[in-house]
């Protein structure tokens, strides 16, 4: 979409300059703010800025050490139903004896 | 960021990149998949052949679990070692602190491709994006908050190019597998052919359809095509990201810059 078509989504009667990489809506000069080296937004600017508070980073890692064991724990069960159908083969399909009996 | 990219132009341009990537790329991949195959095949053995199978099982089946975890994490920073060689950006992934992020997403989120993929290619259709999601996952390592969801972003980035990858790689697996059959089949009676070796491969063709030996040599075709697979979707991500961050411009006017005397004074 062309920049120069875009209106600020805040001021309207102004040309947007930039596109918010995070929101993806157009603003005018006043509007943006360079970090890291890109346009945000405030409120995207904000939204960053607040970042990861200690006591949410703490629940952070209590729910990562959860999904890690359900994590394993699916692997875990992946690979023991595999075990399980491996075990349901017949013996002679294993060692090809099958194909011995087909053949007379 | 090269939206224009045919599947096959984006397969040759990963393949290039895979050449031109560091020993360190294969050291990685080799050591988390090989631990991980030869775990798995011992998996399948054990399962198929032992007495005591029903009781090992569960045992057995922890194994596996730890290897595919050790594999999963060396195959992201494997990925991080792409990215660098592809981009030339320096971003440490080494730092003890980043490996450990890296390590546990991947074991917590992982895992559910496992049952997630077969799902997929049982319905076909959302095959291309389940699976593009889990290399995406593996690419960007899942350190940051946002990964998870970037991931699935760029895995609905261009559809086409994504069947028509998936389709060529498929194509190709099945090539690799039949290779793979054709060597293993023929080492018996090459060895009896060459050098007299006698053995009870070469007294019955009935072996050749175990199987054990059948999964292990899909498994095996499955990890090589991997590689590629993953240097594709590192390719993908990259210029996926470029959209909003316009890293690939930026590195194309670090690389003018550094042209001698594009800048210089007259």
């Amino acid at each position: 979409m062309n920049l120069t078509l875009q209106r600020c989504l805040i001021h309207v009667d102004r040309e947007a300059v930039a596109r918010c990489p995070v929101c993806r809506n157009y603003f005018c000069r006043e509007c943006v703010t360079e970090h890291e080296q890109k346009f945000l937004c405030s409120s995207c600017l904000q939204s960053m800025a607040a970042g990861v508070k200690p006591a949410r980073r703490n629940a952070g890692r209590f729910m990562l050490v959860i999904r890690m064991t359900i994590g394993l724990a699916i692997a875990w069960l992946f690979f023991y139903v595999i075990g399980q159908l491996l075990m349901l083969i017949p013996p002679n399909v294993h060692d090809g004896s099958y194909l011995r009996n087909l053949g007379q | 960021m090269r939206t224009d990219r045919t599947g096959l132009a984006l397969i040759e341009e990963a393949i290039q990149l895979l050449r031109a990537a560091p020993a360190t790329v294969y050291a990685l991949y080799c050591g988390g998949t090989v631990p991980f195959l030869l775990s798995l095949f011992n998996f399948f053995v054990k399962m198929s052949y032992s007495r005591s199978a029903e009781a090992e099982c569960s045992v057995s089946a922890v194994l596996v679990t730890l290897a595919y975890a050790w594999a999963k994490g060396l195959q992201a920073f494997c990925c991080r070692e792409l990215v660098r060689a592809y981009t030339g950006n320096v971003e440490r992934w080494w730092k003890p602190k980043t490996m450990l992020a890296i390590w546990s997403r991947q074991i917590a989120f992982q895992p559910l491709g496992l049952f997630a993929r077969p799902l997929a290619w049982l319905l076909v259709f959302p095959v291309i994006y389940v699976s593009a999601f889990f290399q995406n996952l593996t690419v960007l390592g899942g350190a940051r908050q946002t990964d998870i969801r970037k991931s699935w972003e760029l895995a609905r980035l261009w559809p086409g190019q994504s069947c028509t990858v998936y389709g060529l790689l498929s194509l190709l697996a099945l090539v690799v597998f039949l290779d793979l059959c054709a060597i293993t089949y023929s080492i018996p009676f090459l060895l009896k052919a060459l050098f007299g070796v006698e053995s009870f491969l070469t007294r019955s063709y009935t072996w050749m359809f175990s199987p054990v030996l059948i999964i292990a040599l899909g498994a095996g075709a499955h990890f090589i095509i991997d590689l590629l697979a993953k240097a594709i979707h590192v390719i993908r991500c990259c210029d996926g990201e470029s959209q909003t961050t316009g890293e690939d411009l930026l590195r194309r006017l670090k690389d003018f810059q550094n042209r001698e005397g594009v800048f210089r004074a007259p």
